[in-house]
């Protein structure tokens, strides 16, 4: 080797393109890792080494044993995306592309392609803990089963079940969920709920009530069909990355991509259009662009006509929304909104996609109702490339809700009704009278002026009614026992799957987790739970396994069901829930209740078997016909399926959509294919086809609420119809073409609780939709708000239009606590919190975050919690970019987390990721947590310093809209 | 291994023809690959492994 | 004959750092090294773009020119690989890589102080094919096994390509045709020079 001169590095004058973007690009990345590099030591230091170790050890599993590939679902988001595992020894070594998947065709977002750290768990709670003296000690299974049970045996002696808190989980399989939901309602209380309550309750209420099922209508496969696609509140390529593949193929398939965000977010990067919208005004915006879609004629009048109900209503409220107005109220120009309009009128058929942006409002269901709206009058609902694609969060967030892991309903969306708790008696095999008994009989609400619970049920029997959501456990601990409607106060939590950060008021939380009597948490990890309360007794961790440790089915955003392989055994002494939940169940008394259909070995009941008692009673939503094994059969034959309408073609599933989305009508054996498209009449109801759901009776106010003319394909009634019953069979002179059994079965029964499926499978042999055929309705007689109509949050900084567009009165009792909304309003923050402060998601990141920054790859992405904030702001409260900074909520909670200066936001406006956890009052917690267990990175919670604001129809809480300052640390 | 010392070699010859075009930077003149050997070398010759490289592309990065 | 290439089609990248978590998985790179990171152009205001950059196996390579103890080869279809053994992390090629490829561990474990680790085009090192050796320093042989990069492989959106260079260009014309684009391909310019 010898020196020599040699040519010009950059001949042709573009050398080093990346150095010099390295050198001078301010990214987030960058941002962060310059920031982490001091602070974020002490976790390089301590990864580094365990990852190096694994390097070794993974090379001495490779030398040993056969390689196995099994197959499972990522377990981070609704996407679905296939993952293929290959397993050696019992280790998971190696993870492959899923090309076979139709949903992500082999692609994976970070967290989708770090899924194998799962297999490590390095920073997983590893054993059963309990709290002594303020100290976490390693118990048994055995102990911790007994010392709980008892504990909560003894509450409910002394407060009823109703004090015990049964929080369930998006990350539960199907059967688990189902199971837990079942669980509850033997113990004897409807106070259990999960993540849905606050991240779609206000889309499945909304839009079910609008047209019959609170689901996405299409996938995000049909969107390769879109000819527009208007984005409201939903930041798709942090959130739902893989959703981007489809998203990106519509649009170079022509279609027009229009994003609406308070920021300039990573989808907002690839769109067509782009409008910034003041948080919290969206029904103002889609009322000012139906404003010009009516103005210039471009609604579908024959599709009003024949499938909408109460446009009229509608009509007139849009009329005010001037140009004017809308650019008062939501701070985009008129100029802005007719365009939007336009493209969506001239583009059609276009998709409507929306998550918590929109749902996460004290106005929630009055924005998801908006957004129907602007689709109906579009006529965009029911056919491919159109619908309402609303992007569900967890993996299994729609499975959850489906199973009604709710306050308010059964699973199947059967609610609460005394008939209800009678046909799913009857599904578990269990006596209705002896179940009753399980609840709270004796207690009979006398406090003054209380309302009816939701859907106008009673509250004789808190059986009944409605329980406490989520979003506010925190008042069922700390409200006076007085006002609420339930014999005590909650005493017990079980935080079964479930972050408490993603949940607001961080003080009043860490004082109801302080006040409690017992806390549980049932995690593969501590969570903030663990470190939040300052306790020195009565709390518990119980090790749970992660999905890849267990087996089960799982529900995509698109209703899709995909089966999962167990992938490797449960590590440590971590068990998979179900099993947990027998355990439970047996010390509580009620496990031959819970396991009555289920074979059970070892104590875990048999998952195939708990899929087939949920095919026995899911008639409402179609989770009839997904048996087990036509479940594994599409898992073995993944790539037949057509990547655009999810067809299989040919094959063993030939006919087929993938994961029989539900509705798959009647039984397994009448092989339905599923529902790709909701609504959808150009297809038979056999093969996939359907209408608007008739769910709000035949008529209201005189006039007629079926549809009129408009049927799907071959339907034998030719015209709309209502809901099917014994009773219409007989009428229609359909009933003889029910089998003997059937006849018995379904004799007094309606296609909803006829256990032997035969309604449906009558109807549909003569064309029709067992569940009627109706118009979707504009409007909703049973809201608070009938028409959708724009109201200030709570905490708002535009005083000037509070008298105009006020908030509720405070109401009494809601989901049985008092809630406030006026009282609040009333009172003039915005001079003390001049800044709105929002949140959302980052990619490496979900939910609380707790499983994802406890794995080194996707830690060392996002080292630091920061609060993005527009220059302008920065510059007058004099903050830097990059230092420390106390942000400090409307309610006076306050964090401490990075300033990261950017025009992302717009002006005034304040935006945390809501991932982070393990600090309090700028204070790491790692001292807190069990040894080992602490994520690699921890951050102050968002949500402690998010405000009081809970949705009128659903509890869920505002965190899109609320108002705070900024100092410097 | 003698491909690659052949390989080297040429590319080597030309960096030197090009040596005293541009006076900017001062840099080593690459000499030859003194590592190990890598059995990869002789198997991405083969035509059937071009031919499975090809058919991995269409399967996994087409949008299908 | 045709050569292996990388293409990041900026148009479709998310930023979603799915091809830089699929490397450090497949390969065990420890905290501190990243062979693939993704660049974020013109960060929250409009016209931001993002591109995923590794090694882009040049042709010419700088870093092998400039290697004091000539550690780098070159496979016939382009791929730039070299030899840790002799490696002694002078930094050299750091300096010399348009694109900031090299990588150094930042502490010691197994003696590996100092030596450069980079993409591998996941084609592994100078050490029997799929060995617990090679895979110890260069991390798995893909190539060897018939596959292609693992970032490109599962790419969320297929924004990101790999493979043989006729096959890489003939799906982004499409995909530019469709789109009726300007056809961007980032780096390759530096990179490839005259065969791009
Ligand atoms: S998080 Fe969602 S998009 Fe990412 S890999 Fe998992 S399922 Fe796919
Ligand atoms: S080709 Fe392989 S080694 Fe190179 S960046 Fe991609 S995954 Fe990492
Ligand atoms: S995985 Fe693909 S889309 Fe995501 S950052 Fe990498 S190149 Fe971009």
């Amino acid at each position: 080797m010898k020196l020599t001169k040699k040519r010009d590095l950059s001949p042709d004058g573009t050398a080093s393109p990346l150095k010099g973007i390295l050198g001078s690009a301010i990214d987030r990345r960058t941002f962060l890792r310059r920031t982490g590099l001091a602070v974020g030591g002490g976790a390089v230091a301590g990864a580094i080494q365990p990852v190096m170790m694994r390097r070794a050890e993974a090379v001495e599993a490779k030398a040993a044993g056969d390689v196995e590939v099994r197959k499972s679902v990522c377990t981070h988001c609704s996407v679905g995306c296939g993952v293929v595992a290959e397993v050696q020894n019992g280790v998971w070594v190696r993870q492959a592309p899923d090309f076979d998947s139709p949903l992500n065709m082999g692609g994976h977002c970070a967290k989708g392609a770090s899924v194998r750290e799962h297999g490590h768990g390095e920073r997983r709670l590893k054993h059963p803990m309990k709290l002594t003296g303020g100290k976490w000690k390693q118990i048994t299974w055995d102990e911790a089963i007994a010392e709980i049970g008892d504990k909560v045996l003894n509450i409910r002696e002394r407060s009823g079940p109703d004090s015990v808190y049964w929080l369930g989980s998006a990350k539960f399989s199907n059967e688990q969920a189902y199971l837990f939901r079942k669980f509850a309602g033997l113990w004897g209380t409807n106070n259990v709920d999960h993540q849905a309550r606050i991240c779609h309750s206000t889309t499945v209420a909304g839009v079910a009530n609008t047209w019959g099922y609170g689901a996405m209508t299409n996938s995000y496969n049909d969107m390769h069909n879109s000819k527009a696609m208007f984005f409201i509140g939903s930041n798709a390529a942090e959130a739902h990355p893989v959703a981007m593949q489809h998203i990106l193929r519509g649009k170079e398939n022509g279609a027009k991509m229009i994003v609406v965000d308070p920021r300039f977010t990573r989808t907002a990067a690839h769109a067509d259009q782009f409008m910034r919208i003041r948080p919290g005004s969206d029904v103002p915006l889609i009322w000012g662009m139906l404003y010009h879609i009516f103005e210039n004629g471009w609604e579908d009048k024959e599709y009003i006509k024949q499938r909408v109900f109460g446009m009229d209503k509608i009509r007139a409220e849009v009329a005010k929304w001037t140009p004017e107005e809308v650019e008062k109220v939501t701070g985009i120009p008129g100029s802005e909104v007719k365009l939007a309009a336009q493209t969506m009128a001239e583009n059609r058929p276009g998709t409507i996609v929306w998550c918590m942006g929109g749902t996460q409002h004290t106005i929630g269901n009055n924005n998801t109702r908006a957004y129907c709206v602007l689709q109906l009058a579009l006529g965009n609902v029911g056919v491919s490339g159109g619908g309402a694609n609303i992007f569900r969060g967890h993996d299994n967030v729609q499975g959850a809700t489906d199973l009604g892991i709710l306050s308010h309903t059964l699973p199947g969306y059967y609610g609460l009704a005394e008939g209800s708790w009678k046909h799913f008696a009857n599904v578990w095999g269990v006596d209705f009278d002896w179940l009753k008994g399980r609840f709270d009989t004796g207690y009979i609400d006398t406090r003054e002026g209380s309302e009816e619970g939701i859907g106008g049920l009673p509250f004789d029997n808190p059986m009944n009614s409605a329980g406490i959501p989520v979003s506010r456990w925190i008042d069922g601990v700390l409200e006076d026992s007085r006002n609420i409607d339930q014999r005590d106060n909650l005493k017990a939590m079980f935080f079964w799957g479930h972050a408490p950060n993603s949940q607001t008021r961080g003080p009043e939380m860490k004082k109801a987790l302080e006040t409690l009597e017992l806390v549980v948490v049932v995690d593969p990890y501590p969570t903030h739970t663990a470190v939040l309360p300052d306790r020195q007794e009565g709390m518990y961790l119980l090790p749970a396994a992660t999905q890849f440790e267990t087996y089960g089915s799982v529900t995509a955003s698109n209703r899709s069901i995909q089966w999962r392989d167990k992938l490797i055994d449960p590590l440590f002494d971590s068990l998979p829930d179900h099993t947990i939940m027998y355990k439970l169940a047996k010390k509580l008394g009620f496990a031959d209740e819970l396991c009555k259909n289920m074979q059970v070995n070892n104590e875990e009941p048999l998952v195939e078997d708990i899929l087939r008692e949920i095919n026995r009673g899911m008639w409402t939503i179609g989770m009839t016909g997904q048996s087990p094994e036509r479940l594994k059969l599409h898992l073995a034959n993944k790539h037949t399926f057509n990547t655009t309408t999810l067809l299989a073609e040919g094959g063993p599933c030939d006919g087929d959509y993938y994961g029989l989305p539900w509705p798959c009508w009647g039984t397994p054996e009448m092989n339905h294919p599923g529902t790709p498209l909701l609504y959808d009449t150009s297809k038979s109801v056999a093969d996939g086809g359907l209408n608007f759901r008739a769910r709000f009776g035949v008529e209201y106010e005189g006039k007629n609420l079926l549809a009129e003319g408009s049927y799907s394909k071959g339907a034998e009634i030719k015209d709309g119809y209502p809901e099917f019953t014994a009773d219409m069979l007989k009428q229609l002179g359909w009933w003889k073409d029910l089998t003997a059994e059937e006849q018995a079965a379904a004799e007094g029964k309606n296609w909803k609780t006829d256990l032997s499926g035969g309604i449906q499978r009558v109807a549909i042999a003569h064309g029709c939709a067992p569940y009627g055929n109706a118009k979707a309705r504009a409007i909703v007689w049973t809201f608070p708000d009938p028409v959708p109509v724009h109201r200030e949050p709570l905490y708002t900084s535009r005083r000037d239009l509070v008298e105009k567009y006020p908030t509720y009165e405070d109401r009494k009792s809601h989901y049985r606590l008092p809630t406030r909304y006026k009282s609040i309003q009333d009172q003039d923050k915005s001079v003390e919190y001049p800044l709105i402060l929002t949140s959302g998601r980052l990619v490496e990141y979900e939910g609380g975050g707790e499983e994802t920054r406890s794995n080194a790859w996707l830690a060392e992405l996002q080292q630091e919690m920061f609060a993005e904030i527009n220059p302008v702001d920065a510059n007058n409260a004099g903050i830097k970019d990059g230092q420390w900074i106390w942000l400090e909520g409307a309610e006076g909670a306050r964090v401490k987390v990075h300033a990261m200066v950017t025009e992302r936001v717009g002006r005034g406006v304040v935006f945390m990721p809501f991932h982070f956890g393990g600090w309090y009052d700028g204070k790491d917690l790692i001292d807190k947590y069990p040894e080992g267990a602490a994520p690699y990175v921890r951050g102050e919670a968002a949500n402690t310093a998010f405000t009081y604001g809970y949705d009128s129809v659903t509890q869920m809480q505002e965190t899109k809209a609320t108002l705070c300052k900024i100092s410097a640390a | 291994m003698r491909k690659v010392t052949l390989t080297l070699l040429i590319v080597a010859s030309m960096a030197l023809g090009g040596c005293y075009e541009s006076t900017d930077i001062t840099l080593h003149d690459p000499g030859v690959y003194r590592g190990g050997s890598d059995p990869l070398l002789a198997k991405q010759a083969s035509p059937e492994q071009r031919a499975r490289l090809g058919e991995r592309f269409q399967m996994g990065q087409t949008d299908r | 004959m045709a050569r292996m290439k990388f293409l990041c089609d900026a148009e479709r990248c998310i930023e979603c750092n799915g091809c830089v978590t699929a490397c450090k998985n497949e390969h065990e790179v420890p905290w501190g090294v990243n062979r693939r990171r993704v660049v974020t152009l013109d960060d929250g205001v409009p016209g931001e773009r993002s591109i995923s950059v590794a090694c882009m196996h040049c042709t010419d390579a700088p870093c092998a020119a400039v290697c004091p103890v000539d550690c780098f080869y070159t496979t016939d279809d382009g791929i730039v690989l070299h030899d840790k053994d002799l490696c002694i992390g002078c930094g050299y090629c750091f300096y010399a890589c348009p694109f900031g490829a090299p990588q150094y561990p930042q502490k010691e474990a197994f003696g590996v102080r100092g030596k450069m680790d980079k993409c591998t085009f996941c084609a592994g090192g100078p050490e029997d094919d799929g060995s617990a050796a090679e895979f110890e320093k260069y991390g798995r042989n893909r190539i060897a096994e018939g596959k292609l990069p693992i970032c490109a492989e599962m790419c969320s959106t297929k924004a990101l390509l790999a493979g043989d260079g006729d096959m890489v260009a003939d799906i982004y014309r499409e995909r530019i045709l469709k789109r009726s684009t300007r056809p961007q391909t980032w780096g390759w310019g530096v990179a490839y020079k005259a065969d791009s």
